[in-house]
Order: structure tokens, then sequence, then C-alpha cells
């Protein structure tokens, strides 16, 4: 029952990691929560099933485009709401309050379109698993541990080799030296914006598939998981979004089995607490310091 | 002592304001009478009220109670009227809010044409509006409330959606007479409704010598139910009982069975949705509930009301256009056996003796409670859609 526990929450904290590396990437660059990333996650979520269900694709394929999509509006809510405030140097909890507002119309456009009701989720792969000790896993949990792992070393390579993922660490350490030293600096944002939606998306899609439905305000408690994730492994890290997704995961998973189903996001959350007593900037945030 | 004295004193003050109201009424009548035959048969009419959420979030249920009874109104008026007086419904909106109930509830108490209210919809509403359709002595019947403690707090009130005192126990009692089981586990949702009808599901497995091995609960609103279903499993129940909500139950079915739970699944009648066997796919199969209604199930009752919606309104019919067309019939009835429809207190107390009323679906009694005793359709999935399950050696 441990180790089943165990597996039930590297599931779980593989998806919160996809989760919060969104969050972490976009803090990374503008020091925001961009609190519209739930949205980006039900987005992806509700165009692959548009694709598999309505126009008959395969899921790899759903998940490539909705990822593009969702690419998509992700960069377009940067231009749209964060970007001029940006411009107007306007205090950065306004550019939080505007991922809220986004984060809402496109909730509320979606029951437009797609209705309030729950919708069921297509599975890409048929529902056998294989028992590993004392744990039953499913080829479904393994897709998802291994789609997820793929992505995130995926990120982290880009992050750490690519001309625009250097651009992105230059901004995180300080956006007015990036500019100066001739980083485009509004182009590497929106990168980050679709990058980090495409990546919601297919955690998104994830979801739908795991959970085995689709619904406008699906995204909202992953999202709020994600970003609590994020703030454990230490905002701005890609990595540390891998540990506090799993980490998060593991810990919901176990302390809900072991102590009580209850309190399980009580548990969660004063893990949270205790781990940011000790470690404020998170596992492996390090702190910068105020910016000048 | 003092006390009960004041209150006989103060019921003797007011029996006697009635009998002078009465007496005044009675003149009304008179003379309403004698100028009966310029007023026409409008004020004959007899109006059954309907407090409905038409607006809001709920809209879709208010429908329902629209559509359900203006067409038994007009099956009603079709057939001669009640006592020779034609009905009609007074359509009132309570977007699914108490206020708005009891602001409703304020208009129908002051209309003497009103002889019956359908609604509130939700047990917050009814809460609102009960004590000022009591004062009005009006028998209010909900569609779709289903809380008992309704009933025992207004007496004008009935439901006609079945209660946990009623259901609570069925699930249990089939668990063990139709599959033969002794160990359960249940699993619920944290709410009042989730924890009540569980505590009538272990309180008559306790007291029938079954055993609760695992009781587990989450929020409304959780995806993700593996941990549950891991410590559900290592308890080994024979069946698990879900006393959850649609989207949620079949997400934790489709969880059980991935964590290799194969043991029978038998579900309260918030889970015998078509959502349930969507979401759940594969992995519903074989899944039992019980259900008062469902338009897609083979029965003769079912098809017959189907069909007289779909040729009233064009759509085939939900659960509350069925208790909403049942309750003004039951109304009715009452005011038939009763031979007047102005005796308010005599009509809401003839509601509760009904016994084996024959509606639109199946026979609908109350009880000594007063609460509804309907005919229930025990249901299993089969090829992704509920269907009847024909219990072997379980009976109702």
């Amino acid at each position: 029952m441990l180790l089943q526990q165990a597996v039930n929450g590297l599931v779980l904290g593989s998806v919160y990691a996809l989760i919060a590396v969104g969050f972490s990437l976009v803090f990374s660059v503008l020091e925001i929560i961009n609190f519209s990333h739930g949205a980006m996650l039900m987005l992806g979520a509700y165009f692959g099933l548009v694709m598999i269900g309505a126009l008959g694709w395969g899921f790899l394929p759903a998940v490539a485009a909705s990822a593009l999509l969702v690419a998509a509006a992700g960069a377009i809510v940067e231009r749209a709401t964060i970007a001029p405030l940006r411009r107007r140097e306007a205090p950065r909890v306004l550019a939080l309050i505007s991922t809220i507002g986004a984060s809402i119309t496109l909730e509320a456009a979606a029951q437009l379109v797609w209705g309030a009701q729950v919708r069921g989720y297509p599975s890409p792969l048929p529902p056998g698993g294989f028992t590993l000790g004392a744990a039953r896993v499913t080829y479904l949990e393994c897709a998802i541990m291994g789609i997820a792992a793929v992505l995130m070393i995926g990120l982290g390579l880009f992050v750490r080799l690519s001309r625009t993922g250097r651009a992105i660490r230059a901004i995180a350490q300080n956006l007015s030296a990036a500019r100066l030293m001739g980083i485009d600096v509004e182009r590497t944002i929106v990168t980050v914006f679709a990058v980090g939606s495409a990546i919601g998306a297919v955690a998104g899609m994830l979801t739908g598939a795991y959970f085995s439905f689709a619904q406008p305000s699906m995204g909202f408690l992953p999202g709020i998981k994600g970003f609590v994730a994020a703030v454990l492994g230490g905002m701005g890290s890609v990595v540390g979004a891998g540990l506090g997704g799993l980490l998060l995961g593991v810990v919901e998973s176990l302390g809900g089995g072991l102590l009580s189903f209850e309190y399980k996001d009580a548990i969660v959350f004063g893990v949270l607490i205790l781990i940011l007593i000790v470690r404020p900037s998170g596992i492996l945030g390090y702190d910068t310091g105020e910016k000048v | 002592m003092v006390g009960l004295k004041e209150a006989s004193e103060m019921r003797g003050t007011v029996m006697a304001r009635r009998t002078v109201v009465r007496g005044l009424l009675g003149l009304g009548v008179a003379f309403g009478c004698a100028l009966g035959g310029a007023a026409g048969a409008s004020a004959q009419e007899l109006v059954i009220g309907v407090i409905a959420p038409l607006t809001g979030s709920k809209a879709e249920q208010g429908m329902q109670f629209k559509e359900g009874a203006e067409l038994a109104v007009a099956d009603l008026n079709r057939a001669g009227g009640v006592l020779g007086r034609q009905l009609r419904v007074e359509l009132l909106d309570d977007e699914g809010q108490p206020k708005n109930a009891a602001a409703a509830a304020q208009k129908l108490a002051a209309n003497r044409n009103v002889i019956g209210v359908i609604g509130p919809s939700s047990t917050a509403s009814c809460r609102a509006a009960l004590p000022i359709l009591e004062r009005a002595r009006l028998v209010t019947i909900s569609p779709s409330a289903s809380t008992a403690s309704l009933v025992t707090d207004h007496k004008y009130m009935y439901l006609m959606s079945p209660a946990i005192p009623f259901y609570g126990p069925l699930v249990p009692r089939f668990a063990q007479v139709e599959l033969g089981a002794k160990r359960l586990a249940i699993v619920k949702v944290k709410d009042d409704w989730g924890l009540g009808v569980s505590k009538a599901t272990a309180d008559y497995a306790r007291a029938n010598g079954m055993t609760v091995v695992a009781e587990v609960e989450y929020a409304q609103g959780d995806r993700d139910f593996k941990s549950q279903m891991t410590a559900v499993k290592a308890q080994n129940p024979d069946v698990i009982i879900l006393n959850t909500h649609y989207t949620e139950g079949a997400i934790i079915t489709k969880q059980a069975r991935e964590l290799g739970l194969a043991v029978p699944i038998l579900a309260q009648g918030t889970n015998v949705y078509p959502q349930y066997a969507e979401i759940a796919g594969s992995t519903a199969e074989g899944a039992l509930g019980w259900v008062d209604f469902l338009a897609t199930l083979d029965d003769p009752g079912v098809k017959r009301a189907v069909a007289k919606f779909q040729a009233a309104y064009g759509k085939p019919a939900l659960n509350y256009h069925i208790t909403s067309y049942d309750g003004v019939m039951v109304i009715a009835d009452a005011i038939k056996k009763v031979g007047n429809a102005e005796d308010r207190e005599v009509i809401a107390r003839t509601v509760g003796q009904l016994k084996d009323f024959a509606g639109l679906v199946g026979k609908i009694s109350y009880d000594a409670e007063r609460l509804p005793v309907r005919d229930l359709f025990w249901t299993t999935v089969k090829g992704g859609k509920w269907v009847l399950y024909q219990p072997t050696k379980f009976k109702m």
C-alpha cells in the first residue's frame, strides 16, 4: 500500500511538475505569478479533445497541435494583458491581477463555446497495466511519467544550452542589463509565455486523459497545485519545478493515505509552510536579493 | 406551564380572529358569487404557483419545473379541470436564490386563488419560502429538494424526490441481499448530503450484520482519488458504495479499476446519469445503481412519459419534468378528495395520506413521516449505458 501510494504520488507529481515549470519560467523573467496558466491547461485539454473527438486525430498529433495553438494563446495573453502594463511601467501587482482577469475571461469563453458540463476524455492507451511489487501501474501512468520526464529534461536543456535559453537566464538575472546587452527582451518574454503555455497544454491533455474528463474549470485546482510546486521547488528553476512537483505529489498521496484524507490538503500546505520557513526561496531557489 | 397557558390563550385569540376572518371571507365569497356571472370563469380559476430558478445557473432545472407543471395543468384542464374549475400556472422566477424564493412566496401567499405551490428548487430556497407559504397554509411540493428535515420542520411541505431515510438503507440492503456482501467500503463526498447518506448506509449495515471496512471521503471538486482507493483496496471489501456525484463517482470508478479493485460498485442515484458512463468509459461496465427516472430506460412507464414530453415540447423528459408533473397531479388529487379548494389545511393533510398514487412513471405514496415512497429502478451499466437491472433476490 505504501508503494502504491508512492506510485500514485509520482504520477500526480509529474503532472504538477509540468504545470509548475510554466509558472516558474514566467516568474524567472517577469517576477510575476501568471495566474492565467491554469486556463492554458484547460484550453490545451479542450483543443486536444476537439482534435481527437471531432477531427479523429491520434493522441500524439493532437498533443502537438494543441501545444502549438496554446503557445499562440499564451503569447497573445502576454501581448494583450501584460506587455501594455510593462510598457507603462505599472506596478507588478497590476500585471498579476491582469493575468487573473485573463484566466476568468478564457474560462468564460470556454464555457460559452463548449458548455459548462463535464465532458468525458478519451484515453490514448488501452486501460491495462502491470503489477510492480505490491503496486499496480497502468500504461497511461507510465506514459504520463515518460512524457513529463522527456519534456522536463528537454526544457532544462533548452534553458541551459540554446540562445533563447541564455537570453532567458540573462533576463532573469537582470532585465535592464540584459536589454542593454542587446538582448531582444520583448521577444524573449513572448517566447517564455509561448513555451510555458505549450507545456501547460500538454499537462492539460495529460490531466484530461488521466482523470478522463474536461470541464471549463478544470485548470483551477491543478493550477494552484502547480503554483505551490513551483514555490516549493524554488521559483525560477526548472529542476526545482520538477523536484517541487514530485515532492508535492508524493507528500499529498502518502499524507492522504497514511494520515488522513480529510486533511490531505492541510498536510500538503503544512509541508509547504515548513519548507518555506527553513528555506524561504524554495528547495533550489537562490536568493538574488532585491534588484535595484 | 405558564408558557403553555399563554400559548393556549394566544391560540384562542387567533382562533377568534380566524373565525371573524372566515366570516368576512364567506361574505366576500357570497358577494363574489352574486357578481360571478359578470366576472366570468377567470374568477373561479384555481392557481398552481410555481417557484423555480428560470434564470441563472440552475435555469435548466427551472425549465423542467415549468414545463412539467404546465403540462400537468393542461392535462387536467383538458379533462374538465378540478371540481369543475380550470387551473392556471403562476410562474415565479427565484433565480435559485433563497431571498427571491421568499419574495415569490409572499406573492403567492397574497393571492387567494392559489391552491398549492410547486417548488422551490433547493433546500435553502425551501427554508426561506416555507415559513411564508405555511402562514398562508399552502401545500408545497418541491420537485427536487430531498432533505427530510424540511418535511419534519414544515407540515405543509412535501418532497417528490426520494429522501435519505428512504433510499439510504436501500443500497446496503441491496448489497447484502443481492450481492451477498459482508464487508462494505463507502466513498463519500464531504458535504451535508454525503455525510447524511453515508451515516444512513453505515447505520443500516451495522444493524444488519455487515461491517464497514473502509469509509473514505473527498472534497467536492477533487480529481485524484487514488490514495483513497488504495486504502480501500487494502481493506479487501466485497463491494464499494459510491455516495458521490456522477463526475467524481465516475473518476473514482475508473481509478479503482486501474488499481485492480475488481469488486462490484454500487452507486446512489446521483451517479446514474449518462455522463457517469461516458467519463468512466469501459471501467463503468457492471456498475449498479438505483434511479427514479432516466429517459433511456426500457420501461413502459418511462417510455410513456418520454413520449408525452416529446410530443409536448419536442425533447425527452428529465427527472424534474416528472416530479413537477406529478406534484401538480398530487395536489389536484387531494383537492378532488377534499371536495373543495378552500380548506387548505385539510388539503395539505390529505396529500400526506397519499397511497399508491399512479404517477407518470411509477407509484407514489407518503409514509408515516410524510416522506415520499416511490417506485425506483435498479440499473447497471452495459455497453456504455445505464440499462434496467433485474434483481434476482432483492425485493423493494
